[in-house]
């Protein structure tokens, strides 16, 4: 049975991103783990990924640290989880739902 | 497994790959029993006789990636090969690439058993600690913070290597396998993995060289003084091959079943195989497409790396032009690996 059942897309606007991702690296996600860049329509930049997770550990690992420096910045990350499904539609169901596009650069 | 049958597979025994069936080599199959695995993460396919493997298509001179089966002793869950595959349904963060048979080096340590008391071996600097050899074990008792004993192997740029050390941190202390490229044993400056325990256990690191000296540091991961350490078998192995890698999680493509195959989520997953020079402009790349079959793309340009983004069940490229023989070959196994 799979431990990896949790679907989570996660989106930020570009002026947390890099913060974002630092604290993901901090914590052994590696680097840049918010790789693919959104587009609003309004010229405003997002970035965002797709992982799939086990539940008990993205509870734990989203749960407040308590640190300030640490929550502000995942404050400005909009998450959504879902259990199974199809990663790709998921995806396009939260763009769609803020407007957003994918954009390369 | 059923008697008179013969099967292929490799021995997990603590990640190392090897074939476990006597008598079986790459290119001939010779009528024996399966042999029951006793440990470790093997796995056991049906072999047919007529089975090909595609690792002889790799002459001298030729290059490019290649896993057509995804054993699970070849798949681990990060890009530092910590966390072994152990099962579907797991992300894939390392995937070794078998063109050479997974044959490990020579092993570069000189002393990793301290047969020969302390020799080759010396207290880091900044970190440092007192070092002794005791019944055949190093004994590492810190005299700064995070102190650690220090090995210098030479390494070639760009190659893989696979470091291994059996640790015993004792009471209250986390033991500490540490790729370092400064005397301090660090993880400071390039890409520097390493792996800690606070109980006695086998530590491994797979690591690609980004120097011609690397040093191995073994030590404490904690700013205590005085803690003592103790560590046995130190190696360090060539790990040749052109090893997949991704060390972002969330874009790691995921293992699944029926028919075995890597799953790309489309959103961002993906593994990258560098090169150590491009390839060129007649290369060969070749997928085995779940449920659809073999995919063969001719004539293509590759540079020092090439990206897997497209779900499959086998993949290989290689720098040149296949004959019609080995494309049929290859055929024939990329069909029946994708289930067809």
């Amino acid at each position: 049975m799979s431990l990896y059942t949790l679907s989570v897309v996660q989106i930020c606007p570009e002026q947390f991103a890099q913060a974002a991702d630092s604290v993901a690296e901090a914590a052994g996600y590696g680097p840049g783990n918010l790789s693919v860049r959104l587009a609003d329509g309004q010229g405003g930049i997002w970035w965002g990924c797709h992982a799939w997770w086990i539940p008990g550990v993205f509870a734990e690992k989203t749960a407040p640290t308590g640190i300030p420096e640490i929550d502000g910045v995942l404050s400005q990350v909009i998450t959504s989880a879902r259990e199974g499904g199809d990663p790709l539609a998921h995806w396009f169901d939260v763009l769609s739902a803020r407007g957003l596009i994918v954009a390369p650069e | 497994m059923e008697k008179g049958k013969l099967y292929r597979g490799f021995a997990g025994n603590i990640g190392r790959f090897a074939p476990f069936i006597i008598g079986l080599d790459r290119s001939k199959v010779y009528a024996g029993w399966g042999v029951e695995l006793v440990a470790g993460r093997g796995q056991l396919l049906p072999f047919s006789p007529a089975e090909w493997d595609p690792a002889d298509l790799f002459m001298p001179g030729d290059n490019g990636f290649l896993d057509s089966d995804l054993i699970f002793s070849t798949l681990y869950q990060d890009s530092f090969g910590f966390a072994p595959v152990t099962a579907v349904n797991q992300p894939l963060g390392l995937r070794l690439d078998k063109r050479l048979g997974l044959v490990r080096g020579a092993e570069l340590v000189a002393n990793g058993e301290f047969t020969a008391g302390i020799s080759g071996w010396s207290s880091a600097t900044t970190n440092t600690c007192n070092i002794s050899a005791v019944g055949g074990q190093l004994n590492v008792t810190t005299t700064a913070s995070f102190g650690r004993a220090i090995c210098q192997i030479a390494t070639v740029i760009g190659r893989t290597y696979e470091a291994f050390v059996d640790a015993d941190p004792g009471e209250g202390n986390t033991a500490v396998l540490q790729i370092s490229v400064l005397t301090s044993g660090s993880g400071a400056g390039a890409p520097s993995p390493a792996q800690s325990t606070t109980t006695a256990k086998q530590l491994r690191v797979v690591f690609v060289a980004n120097a011609a000296s690397t040093y191995v540091a073994v030590g404490s991961a904690l700013a205590a003084l005085g803690a003592t350490l103790k560590f046995d078998n130190v190696s360090v192995r060539e790990l040749p091959g052109n090893h997949a890698t991704q060390p972002i999680a969330a874009a790691r493509p995921m293992l699944r079943d029926t028919p075995r195959r890597v799953d790309y989520d489309v959103v961002d997953d993906s593994m990258s195989v560098v090169f150590q020079s491009a390839l060129g402009s007649d290369c060969t790349v070749a997928r085995s497409i779940p449920g659809v079959g073999a995919q063969i793309l001719t004539a293509q340009t590759i540079g020092t790396s090439y990206t897997l983004n497209v779900d499959s069940c086998a993949d290989l490229v290689i720098n040149r032009a296949l004959t019609p023989d080995e494309t049929a070959k290859l055929m024939a196994l990329f069909n029946a690996r994708a289930g067809v």
